[in-house]
């Protein structure tokens, strides 16, 4: 398996709990600390954002909704990271284009489980 | 095969990525299975490639009918054509089973604890249940779980190896016994998945239990019941007998609840949170052996009782009395829960009996935690919720803006979510309890007020709490600190074990037991204290209760928020200052170069010697002073804790207290700031407990009721000045001064004695000792701590009072304690140094300005005072000329006689290296330019010194 994935959360022990997880299976992760952050880096190579809903200066909700605007990425799959249980929450990222969610705490196989469905095959 | 992907169908909801994942693999497992018919296979094709698309966005959520197809599709799979027909094994099955299932439920209502053979009934029943293989897998967890149960239960009563007799404390039960319980791990991800869910479900459970108190919707208690009830299920499944038997009565009383037959008094309320809390404690036990340890699987893990049998018992007699007449019934159910659990009153919590055996488990886990990324944790979280006390501090004096109630809750969330991934559970979900009341809040766009603040903090406390017990059991580095308060309860529960520590000192020091009996019971940590020592008869029941009161007592002297700290050895350093220390490193180099250079080009009359010397001179001066402020920090935080501090102390000496701060970004050393921190508190304890008045007296004094604290901080000189003024009342004079006679400190000269002199014997040691000293109604406790700590940083201290109008400390601190301002000297042949903050004047002397004592000692006339004069090498005579020194310390007075001034200049402090050995009043050195040495004197030592010598003479 093979891809690059951004994963954008403010909590640096969850970036390292998603190295830990996709790094065996060959991925590349990169990392930003926040929305404001992962725009700068987000460009074609990214195969994958991984984007926590809480962070300072730009939340995951911004986030998306910037990229979504941008056609080189709006059709690139956006995986929420989210402690969040809320419906409201939940539906409100589908309607800005979100593929879905991973519900923290999580296994790291249901992590690589759902990239490896998002990520083209090779 | 097909089961699980039907169940994934049926429960699936769009967007739940991880759902989707497992139903393209379940899908596709079934496609590829051996076992599947055409139908199946097809059908399971059809849902793997449809689920990818729906993940990828590429297609649509399946509706109902479509799922309800493929369900039926794949249950082709044993029963090769079209939609199933019950056939009469089924039927009868069923008919059967719907005849065992009520029967079943009829027992369990009737059953009570100690009924023997309705127990062995149901044994029978649900046996049958178990072991039909149509039984369906569903209910099979729920029916495995009654069935343990009960095995127990007769196992127990019938005096097998689990079962250990009661005492006759309830004579009226004989129910089955609660000591430990064993539990056989068979599979750790069960388990773990079973600590999580449940405490999930208590989460939830514990606040909807408390919006029920305001809001009794049906809606609520449906989903109260049914969070209890999949707990219940769990646990059975698992093995958790006390889960799933307390679960169980309190799911009943849910049952009755909803159905209408039981009213939501506040007995009800109570209850079903005292029993969410023991079935947390349970979980949370469960959760730490899983978590706690090395490697390897635990083969065992023991399921601690928390008194569940206590709520078992409170619900059944809830349970048992009609609606009517349910609350003269609960006043005669057992009391509350006894938070301590070892006080007399709630006997079975003293009756328990000893536990078999330790605790066995060699914990398990393949999880990739390593014990740095633990520490990383801890230190996130630490930091975050400083920034969240903080923030809600302010509320002390305006409410907290939406803004800001969104910064608290990112932070909180932060932690909660770290937390999840190493299953702290305790932590994330006292995180849950606080985001999601913070979330209230946020949504609402609401303001925290004064209230809620307090509430929130004393949450914060507990997440602290909890992360300090991970930062124990994970050995991190924390500050040595006899106890942890815990504001949730006593020495029973998570936090037991520093706690248990200080208990047991106290019974021994109260000469209740012996040091044996609390190793002994020590090394049973898993229980309470106070049970152990109690059950092993060390102990009597009502000394342990003494003893808490005790505990609870020295809780409230020493016991604040400061004790959660966790010790740093990092620092946060602004990138300017890092920069610029770069660039200056690359000046440096440039500055080298230009030496050697200049070396080569001497001959040439040194010009550019010169100039790369003085160059190189102003690098080194901007380098030390950046390096300095490197480590210079705000005392933003120090300051911080204090107004949490007074907020502590002014409730719990029940006074009216403000506290303003300003100056709160003057900057100091870390390691001054880390010793500042003690006296700070030394002083504000003493002015609230003793300063401010209480709020009428102060009302009839002419004064705002609540009494004013003031912290600042400012530059002066090269010194920081800490003030802490109070509007209470002021020292008592006289009564200081009484107490200074009585204590021989006072000497015979009291009438000559100035108030400033008299106030200072409030720093001696003997005013601090415990007892007399609150009888003094001026200040005292810890004092002497404020003088030594100030001392040890080369500072002093200011104290002014006025009578009913308050009292004011300055503590002058130096800069830093590393790089000194002060002047050399010689004597003899060495060279010493004093900083200039300790020195007053220095002048040349001549014989008649020195006066004999007769004694063998002298004084030194400066103008109008004669102040004693110090000999470093303690010669009988005085020399005909040479240079005074005046030193101060402590506000006294000394003259040292040298015999050369050297010089004014900075100096770096070293310590004293061994070979130089032991000298008088020196406390480190300092390499002069040229590479010799200079002592640094210790001038309060010196003083101190000189007047014991003199005295002894």
């Amino acid at each position: 398996m093979s891809g690059k994935v951004l994963c954008i959360d403010d909590s640096p022990t969850i970036r390292k709990l998603v190295h830990k997880a996709l790094d065996p299976q060959g991925y590349e992760v990169q990392e930003a600390e926040n929305g404001k952050e992962a725009l700068g880096l987000a460009d074609t190579s990214v195969d994958l954002f991984l984007v926590d809903v809480h962070m300072p200066e730009m939340d995951g909700f911004e986030f998306v909704e910037s990229i979504k605007q941008r056609p080189e990425l709006a059709g690139k799959p956006v995986v929420f990271l989210t402690t969040e249980s809320s419906e409201e929450k939940k539906q409100r990222g589908k309607q800005l284009g979100v593929n879905g969610w991973i519900v923290k705490p999580f296994e790291p196989e249901a992590l690589t489980k759902v990239i490896a469905m998002l990520t083209p095959a090779t | 095969m097909s089961e699980r992907l039907t169940d994934l169908l049926t429960h699936y909801q769009d967007g739940d990525l991880v759902a989707a994942a497992d139903v393209v693999e379940e899908a596709t497992a079934v496609a590829e299975s051996p076992d599947s018919n055409a139908t199946a296979r097809d059908a399971a094709n059809e849902i793997a490639e449809r689920f990818r698309a729906i993940a990828r966005m590429q297609a649509a959520c399946p509706a109902p009918e479509e799922i309800e197809q493929w369900v039926r599709a794949l249950a082709a799979e044993t029963d090769d054509g079209g939609p199933v027909e019950p056939d009469n094994g089924t039927l009868s099955f069923l008919g059967r089973a719907v005849g065992h299932l009520s029967a079943i439920v009829d027992m369990l209502k009737r059953y009570r604890d100690g009924d023997l053979a309705l127990a062995t009934e149901i044994l029978a029943e649900t046996q049958l249940l178990a072991t039909d293989p149509n039984t369906p897998q569903d209910a099979l967890p729920i029916i495995r779980g009654i069935r343990d149960t009960f095995f127990d239960h007769v196992r127990a009563a019938a005096g097998e190896p689990t079962a250990v007799g009661r005492p006759d404390s309830e004579p009226s039960s004989d129910e089955p016994p609660a000591g430990d319980h064993e539990v056989v791990i068979d599979d750790l991800d069960v388990v773990t998945s079973f600590i999580q869910e449940s405490a999930d479900h208590l989460d939830d459970i514990e606040h909807r239990v408390l919006k029920l108190e305001n809001e009794q919707t049906d809606d609520l208690v449906n989903s109260i019941f049914r969070s209890m009830h999949t707990i219940k299920g769990v646990a059975s499944f698992v093995g958790f007998s006390y889960v799933s038997e307390t679960s169980h009565e309190l799911e009943a009383l849910l049952d009755e609840v909803r159905n209408g037959h039981q009213q939501i008094t506040d007995e009800v309320i109570t209850v079903l949170l005292d029993g969410t809390d023991v079935l947390s404690r349970i979980v949370a036990s469960i959760e730490r052996q899983v978590a706690g340890g090395g490697s390897g699987a635990p083969p065992v893990v023991t399921e601690e009782s928390f008194d569940h049998l206590q709520i078992v018992q409170r619900v059944q007699a809830l349970r048992l009395s009609d609606p009517e007449e349910s609350s003269s019934a609960a006043e005669a159910a057992p009391p509350k829960a006894d938070p301590v659990g070892a006080g007399p009153a709630s006997g079975p919590a003293l009756d328990l009996p000893a536990p078999e055996e330790e605790a066995a488990a060699a914990i398990a886990s393949s999880d990739p935690v390593t014990p740095e990324m633990i520490d990383a944790f801890i230190e996130e979280s630490t930091d975050l919720l400083d920034g969240v006390e903080q923030e809600l501090l302010r509320a002390e004096s305006e409410p907290i803006d939406p803004e800001t109630v969104g910064r608290i809750f990112r932070a909180v969330h932060t932690v909660k979510g770290n937390a999840g991934f190493f299953w702290f559970t305790r932590v994330e979900q006292q995180c849950m309890a606080l985001e999601e009341e913070l979330d209230g809040y946020r949504t609402r766009g609401a303001s925290i007020d004064h209230d809620a603040a307090g509430r929130f903090l004393d949450m914060v406390d507990m997440v602290r709490g909890s992360i300090r017990a991970v930062a124990g059991a994970a050995g991190a580095v924390v500050t040595e600190s006899p106890e942890v308060v815990d504001r949730t309860g006593g020495s029973g529960d998570g936090d037991r074990l520093p706690e248990g520590d200080a208990l047991g000192k106290i019974l021994v020091q109260m000469g209740e037991i012996s040091e044996e009996s609390l190793e002994r019971a020590l090394s049973r940590q898993q229980r309470r204290l106070g049970e152990i020592l109690v059950s092993e008869e060390d102990v009597k029941p009502d000394s342990v209760e003494k003893a808490l009161a005790e505990q609870a007592k020295r809780r409230t002297t020493t016991g604040t928020a400061s004790e959660y700290a966790v010790s740093r050895k990092d620092i946060r350093v602004d990138t300017v200052k890092l920069d610029k220390l770069f660039d200056l490193v690359g000046e440096l180099i440039t500055a080298e170069s230009m030496l050697l250079g200049g070396i080569e080009s001497a001959e040439n009359g040194g010009a550019t010697l010169t100039k790369a010397a003085s160059y190189l001179q102003k690098i080194t001066r901007e380098m030390q002073e950046i390096t300095l402020s490197v480590r210079m920090i705000p005392l933003e935080a120090t300051f911080g804790k204090m107004r949490r501090l007074v907020r502590d102390l002014a409730r719990r000496f029940e006074k009216d207290v403000n506290i303003e701060i300003s100056g709160e970004q003057t900057e100091m050393d870390k390691n001054v700031i880390e010793e500042v921190s003690d006296p700070l508190v030394h002083i504000i304890r003493n002015a609230i407990d003793h300063g401010i008045e209480p709020a009428a007296d102060r009302e009839a004094a002419g004064k705002p009721r609540a009494g004013t604290i003031r912290l600042s901080a400012k530059h002066e000189g090269n010194e920081i000045w800490i003030t802490i003024a109070d509007d209470g009342r002021g020292l008592d004079r006289d009564r200081i001064l009484a107490k200074a006679v009585e204590r021989g400190l006072a000497g015979d000269q009291d009438g000559e004695l100035t108030d400033d002199q008299i106030y200072r014997f409030i720093f001696e040691p003997a005013f601090s000792t415990a007892g007399s000293v609150s009888e003094i109604s001026g200040r005292g406790v810890g004092m002497d701590v404020v003088r030594q700590n100030t001392e040890k940083l080369r500072g002093k201290i200011d104290l002014s009072s006025e009578p009913g109008q308050g009292t004011t400390f300055i503590l002058r601190i130096p800069l830093t304690l590393a790089i000194l301002d002060g002047v050399t000297f010689e004597i003899g042949d060495t060279q010493f140094s004093v900083p200039t903050t300790d020195l007053v004047t220095f002048q040349s002397y001549s014989k008649d300005s020195i006066t004999g004592t007769g004694s063998g000692h002298h004084g030194f006339r400066l103008r109008d005072e004669v102040i004693p004069i110090i000999q470093y090498e303690h010669r009988d005579e005085i020399p005909d000329h040479g240079v005074i020194i005046v030193l101060q310390s402590a506000n006294r007075t000394a003259a040292l006689v040298v015999d050369r001034i050297v010089g004014y200049r900075q100096f770096v402090v070293r310590a004293m290296p061994a070979y130089i050995g032991k000298m008088r009043a020196v406390s480190g050195c300092s390499i002069q330019g040229d590479g010799s040495i200079s002592f640094i004197l210790d001038v309060a030592q010196l003083i101190a010194e000189e007047i014991e010598y003199v005295g002894a003479r």
